[in-house]
């Protein structure tokens, strides 16, 4: 007979959901399919005699290893292991004949639904974290309950009948007092329980990850290229001939077909060759907000795809189109070391993240965050182009994961995403080697700049008030300004005087639109605000440059994924500043400013208020209707982490700046509650006393009560059943006559059982008793 | 594989040591750490470095749950124990070696509900009682009140108070245990001495003490003068009650008789420090203790009278005086002056009513009071303790013949040997 007790359910049903979660990945009915097999499984290996379990555990055991090597040749480690482990379950089950069995269940469901966190990217991952939360909670409730040896025994000797080792808890002797079985107070619980979880989850601070040994880098396939390998190594043969490694960029693998306009194909032609800012997308259809990647790091990132430095009043396009090929070791690339910066007050910070390719189709570009010094990436062989963006043999498809480490240096409090490395601070020993360095430092400046023309140019239609603007718009900079501080001012002002509108991606029609931006509409999308900024500071002569890529900047609270939506495609200007370096400008205002984004943990209910209100955003501007059953989850949610920051940062202000009065109002707090457990019940007897005396002469059933509240305030146990007779013993004694006690107990039992009742001077003199007694009682100190 | 060698009958013999098996040694150290509070904070500790390296949400949230996990496994308890008052009901005095019964009640604030409830009471004199076997009770679910009853075997006579509780939680999972010493109202424990089944005086012992050569058989209730009005006391016949005096007091009153021309035995007690020998119930006094209980039993049943005299004075003329005997034993410290040869000369020289004087002394301290002629209807019976027996308990000894001089008779006494069979078996 199968057991069935509640322990052994809910474990079983334990085991079953971690492992479901950590197969979530695959599809739903073959992991609906072996989670079944499991919870079989499970209640078969409990059933065998005591006798036959040690064959049948050998036996499991075995299968449990051929399982793993089987796993561990045509799947991967985890599984592999994961395999192992439930087999060791089964083995245990036939094994032990104590709780250790119902433990390591747990533990197992436990780790698979740990390695399944670790891998899911959904948000919705959270349903198999509650259900195994809410099984074992009851499992281990009613194995407490209902199992006396509710402690880690030592496993009994098998086969024989005297235990080596007796535990405390043999000689615990358990009444086995029926539990009723409320669904409430189990329910209450649970609700408890998913209670404290929700508020140590939004409090729990998040510390920058440590990413230890954590490089990923996978894909369906891997990308290879036969002839762009055959460049790469010739190159490597051949250093000084560099025309076979350089090929034409327009020899790149295609972006799209052009069948593939379809709805679940991200385009975004800010990712190609060249792009015009009037309809940078060529699908015409309203569009949608689908996650086209997920970036596991630890601060939002600017990931570049394309850079360009040319632009004709319409078009965006490159100068250079070289294309150098790069073998990869391993699916392992390794930026040169370069020279240690040398410029003060700039520092640097390295910041290691994860993409996860969730589209297919995707463009070649690899879009990573600058400076990159290190690239994990499924392939054999990547290409460069002149601007450093790199590009894969293929379109990336779906599944494709690459990890990188970049080093992002802040300078004032901005970001840069390249640093300008040049030697300072070298002192000649004489006047005249200190001429000469001199003069060299100049000459590299110089040659510097000479390289930095391309970013310069300006469009032969470029309407000249564009110039006198900017030129106007300076003029509010009164002290001779740096070129960072142009820039940076330039920057908010098209962020403050400029609106971001979705619509003027469709509805603008071949016109110079810069124009008509910047005097007219004063509104547009991403693009426009780069390519004025752009060109607004190339006309107060500062090299800039436009680059398009993806911006993560929208991190899911429940995964803690950085999500890029088609929306995100997006465009910013990098500016050449001061000879320090390319400056990184945010100029359109729908988008955060990429300050100095030092690594800060922050509280998960203000990552969650982000996220929802960036997903409101959205709909807001695509039209999604707002009444939608997942809109009115996501405003619940967000109402309980706005009440819970509001919460925090009340008490944060109170305790910075009331300091002393918090002091203050713990002292005090501390001091009433030790009075109040010495006297409460003397406060209780006095406040009834005042009541009372205000009052009309109780009657003897209300007599009684607050004698009976009197006699509890005052430390007095009644027991249950308390004759008249042992509460004159125990109580009346003190306080009457001997003859006034036999009046009571009389006047009492005749009261209480005697059919008759009694009349007016024994109930008046009754209830003067109990007064009497009351009296005493309220007016007694505890 | 079963690990046990079969003799040629198939019967399981000793187990067979496999090189496979876990060393015990491994075993208990394992599970010595490995318990679930520890196996808990070292998953904790390794859910939350692998939380902090990937830095997932999803992972911190699972780091989340398991802290609520925690939380609540301290949270309810902490609440359950708060509720719970606890209070002992008197248990009825019963002897060393016999099966008492305390009941606890326990109760919650304004009948809420605990579960898991685990009751240990508190028992004061650590000598008395048995570590390994202290009574715990479990409650899986109290509701307002419920009655705990513990049963356990007191080893050792006294009078103790029952005052603390220690009440632990483990609800919900059985993570963390909760505990709290809980005071009740003191509640005297009476445990009386030991007793021992004695079956008959040995006749050659009687032989020659006045009165008790042949065992004169009254009724053992037998009263023949009424000596006055007590309180009525737990055990007391209720046709003793005298319902006028109990009417007129207000309180139970008891009519005591006693009886005339009884025959008479007088034990001396001793409670020196000089027979304060031997450990635990294995103790010297312990011993004599028992004994003079258990022979004022056996002759009061025969109807005859104790006269119980040494450390203790009191007069037992039937079996409800037996109590008040046995509560004055069971209350008897250990004296440090040493009064015990003035006591038994006094008794020996004064009480020429007792057919027999039992004295009970230790063999260091013998001080053999030969009687005289002028007591030559009187017996004086010596119980002598081997100070060697009880100080080495797992020593052998040669049992030493029981003596016989003049009017004295001596019996030595062993830890070890059976008491009640050196007074059965003696003829």
């Amino acid at each position: 007979m199968i057991p069935l007790q509640p322990y052994l359910l809910f474990s079983a049903a334990s085991l079953t959901l971690g492992f479901a979660g950590f197969n979530t990945a695959y599809n739903l009915g073959y992991t609906l399919i072996i989670s079944l097999c499991i919870w079989v499984g499970f209640f078969i290996t409990l059933l065998p005699a005591l006798t036959t379990r040690n064959k049948l555990a050998e036996i499991v055991a075995g299968a449990g290893v051929i399982t793993f090597l089987i796993l561990l040749f045509n799947s991967s480690v985890l599984n592999a292991l994961i395999g192992l482990l439930i087999s060791a379950q089964f083995a245990i089950n036939l094994q032990a004949n104590n709780n250790n069995r119902i433990y390591s269940a747990l533990l197992i469901g436990l780790t698979c639904l740990l390695v399944g966190a670790a891998q899911a990217k959904n948000g919705s991952f959270l349903i198999y974290i509650t259900s195994f939360s809410i099984s074992s909670l009851l499992a281990l409730r009613s194995l407490y309950l209902y199992n006396p040896h509710h402690v880690i025994n030592m496993p009994v000797a098998k086969n024989t009948h005297d235990s080596h080792i007796t535990s405390a808890a043999n000689t615990i002797n358990s009444i086995n007092t029926q539990v009723p079985r409320s669904a409430l107070h189990i329910l209450k619980i649970c609700v408890v329980f998913l209670g404290l979880t929700s508020i140590i989850y939004l409090l729990l601070p998040r510390l920058p990850a440590g990413n230890i040994g954590v490089s990923i880098s996978s894909s369906a396939h891997f990308y290879s290229s036969r002839e762009w390998e055959a460049q790469a190594d010739q190159a490597t043969k051949e250093p000084g001939h560099t025309q076979a490694n350089i090929d034409n960029i327009e020899h790149l693998p295609p972006q799209k077909s052009t069948n593939d306009i379809l709805q679940n194909t991200y385009q975004y032609s800010g990712f190609d060759q060249s792009f015009s800012i009037n309809n940078p997308r060529l699908n015409p259809s309203r569009f949608s907000n689908v996650i086209i990647a997920k970036i596991k790091a630890d601060q939002p990132l600017y990931l570049k795809a394309r850079v360009f430095d040319r632009f004709d009043g319409i078009r965006w396009s490159q100068s250079q189109r070289q294309l150098n090929k790069k073998r990869l070791s391993g699916g392992h690339f390794q930026q040169g070391t370069q020279a240690k910066n040398t410029i003060v007050n700039i520092t640097t910070q390295a910041s290691h993240y994860q993409v996860f390719i969730a589209r297919d189709n995707m463009s070649t570009n690899i879009p990573f965050a600058e400076e990159l010094t290190e690239l994990h990436f499924p392939a054999s062989v990547i290409a460069q182009d002149a601007f450093g963006q790199w590009f894969a043999p293929q379109p990336l498809t779906k599944g494709t994961s690459y990890s990188a480490s970049a080093k992002q240096h802040f300078y004032q409090g901005r970001t840069f995403s390249q640093i300008t490395h040049k030697t300072q601070g070298v002192t000649a020993a004489n006047a005249v080697a200190q001429t000469l360095l001199d003069n060299a430092k100049d000459e590299r400046k110089a040659a510097r700049y000479q390289s930095l023309a391309p970013y310069l140019t300006l469009p032969q239609s470029l309407d000249p008030q564009i110039a006198t603007f900017t030129h106007q718009k300076l003029q509010a900079l009164k002290h001779r300004a740096t070129d960072l501080e142009k820039a940076i001012y330039l920057e908010s002002f098209l962020r403050q005087e400029y609106h971001y509108d979705f619509d003027s991606i469709f509805t603008s029609q071949n016109s110079t639109p810069l124009s008509a931006f910047l005097f007219e509409t004063k509104k547009g999308h991403c693009e426009y605000f780069a390519s004025a900024l752009a060109i607004m500071l190339r006309t107060q002569n500062i090299p800039t440059r436009l680059v398009t890529g993806w911006l993560a900047h929208n991190q899911n609270p429940l995964t803690g994924y950085y999500e890029v939506r088609a929306l995100d495609g997006h465009a910013w200007v990098e500016a050449y500043v001061d000879d320090l370096g390319w400056v990184l400008l945010e100029p359109t205002a729908y988008y955060p400013m990429p300050k100095d984004t030092q690594i800060k943990s922050q509280l998960t209910a203000r990552t969650i208020q982000q996220y929802i209100d960036h997903l409101n955003r959205i709909d807001e501007h695509s039209g999604h209707r707002t009444t939608s059953i997942k809109h009115i989850i996501r405003s619940t949610w967000y109402s309980l982490t706005l009440i819970v920051t509001a919460g925090l940062a009340v008490l944060k202000l109170v305790l910075i700046d009331f300091w002393w009065l918090c002091i203050i109002l713990a002292l005090i707090a501390f001091i009433s509650l030790g009075l109040w457990r010495n006297h409460q019940g003397t406060l209780k007897n006095k406040f009834l006393w005042y009541r009372l005396r205000n009052k009309a002469a109780p009657s003897i059933e209300q007599s009684l009560q607050i004698l009976h509240t009197a006699l509890v305030n005052n430390g007095h146990i009644l027991a249950a059943g308390l004759t008249i007779e042992q509460f004159n013993y125990t109580v009346a004694k003190s306080y009457l006559s001997q003859e006034e006690q036999y009046q009571l107990i009389d006047l009492f039992n005749q009261y209480q059982y005697n059919k008759r009742s009694l009349n007016a001077q024994q109930q008046s003199r009754l209830s003067h008793l109990l007064h009497m007694l009351m009296l005493h009682q309220l007016a007694r100190p505890r | 594989m079963s690990n046990l060698k079969q003799n040629r009958q198939g019967a399981a013999t000793t187990p067979v040591k496999s090189a496979r098996v876990i060393p015990q040694w491994w075993q208990s150290i394992f599970y010595r750490f490995f318990t679930l509070p520890n196996m808990t904070g070292l998953l904790l500790f390794a859910m939350a470095c692998i939380a902090w390296n990937r830095g997932l949400a999803l992972l911190y949230g699972m780091v989340a749950t398991l802290l609520a996990f925690i939380l609540l496994s301290v949270i309810l308890p902490w609440i359950y124990l708060r509720r719970l008052h606890v209070a002992f009901e008197q248990p009825i005095p019963v002897h060393a070696g016999q099966m008492q019964t305390i009941h606890v009640q326990i109760n919650t604030q304004k009948h809420k509900t605990a579960y898991g409830i685990q009751l240990t009471p508190i028992l004061v004199s650590t000598t008395a009682f048995n570590h390994t076997t202290k009574p715990t009770q479990r409650l899986n679910y109290v509701a307002g009140q419920a009655r705990v009853v513990f049963n356990f075997t007191p080893a050792q006579r006294g009078s103790f108070n029952l005052q603390q509780v220690t009440v632990a939680c483990a609800y919900p999972f059985g993570l963390i245990t909760l505990q709290k010493n809980m005071l009740a109202v003191p509640c005297p424990q009476m445990v009386y001495p030991r007793l021992f089944n004695i079956k008959h005086l040995p006749p050659s012992w009687l032989h020659g003490a006045v009165s008790l050569g042949e065992q004169v058989h009254r009724n053992p209730q037998g009263y023949d003068l009424f000596v006055g009005l007590r309180q009525y006391r737990t055990g007391d016949n209720y046709r003793h009650i005298d319902w006028r005096a109990t009417a007129r007091s207000g309180d139970i009153a008891l009519r005591e008789f006693e009886q005339l021309e009884q025959p008479r035995i007088s034990l001396v007690i001793n409670a020196d420090s000089t027979l304060n020998i031997g450990q635990g119930e294995i103790n010297a006094l312990e011993h004599s203790l028992s004994l003079a209980a258990s022979i004022a039993k056996y002759c009061v049943m025969q109807g005859i009278s104790v006269n119980a005299t040494g450390a203790i004075n009191c007069q037992i003329n039937s079996i409800e005086h037996l109590d008040d005997f046995y509560m004055l034993l069971a209350q008897l410290p250990t004296q440090t002056q040493h009064h015990y040869a003035e006591y038994l000369s006094h008794t020996l020289g004064h009480h020429n009513h007792s057919g027999v004087v039992i004295s009970f002394i230790s063999q260091h301290f013998l001080e053999v009071t030969p009687l005289t002629d002028q007591h030559h209807s009187q017996k004086h019976w010596q119980f002598v303790f081997n100070d060697d027996s009880y100080l080495n308990p797992l020593k052998t000894f040669k049992r030493a013949a029981i003596t016989h001089h003049h009017h004295t008779v001596s019996i030595p006494i062993y830890a070890n040997h059976n008491i009640a069979d050196t007074i059965n078996n003696s003829n």
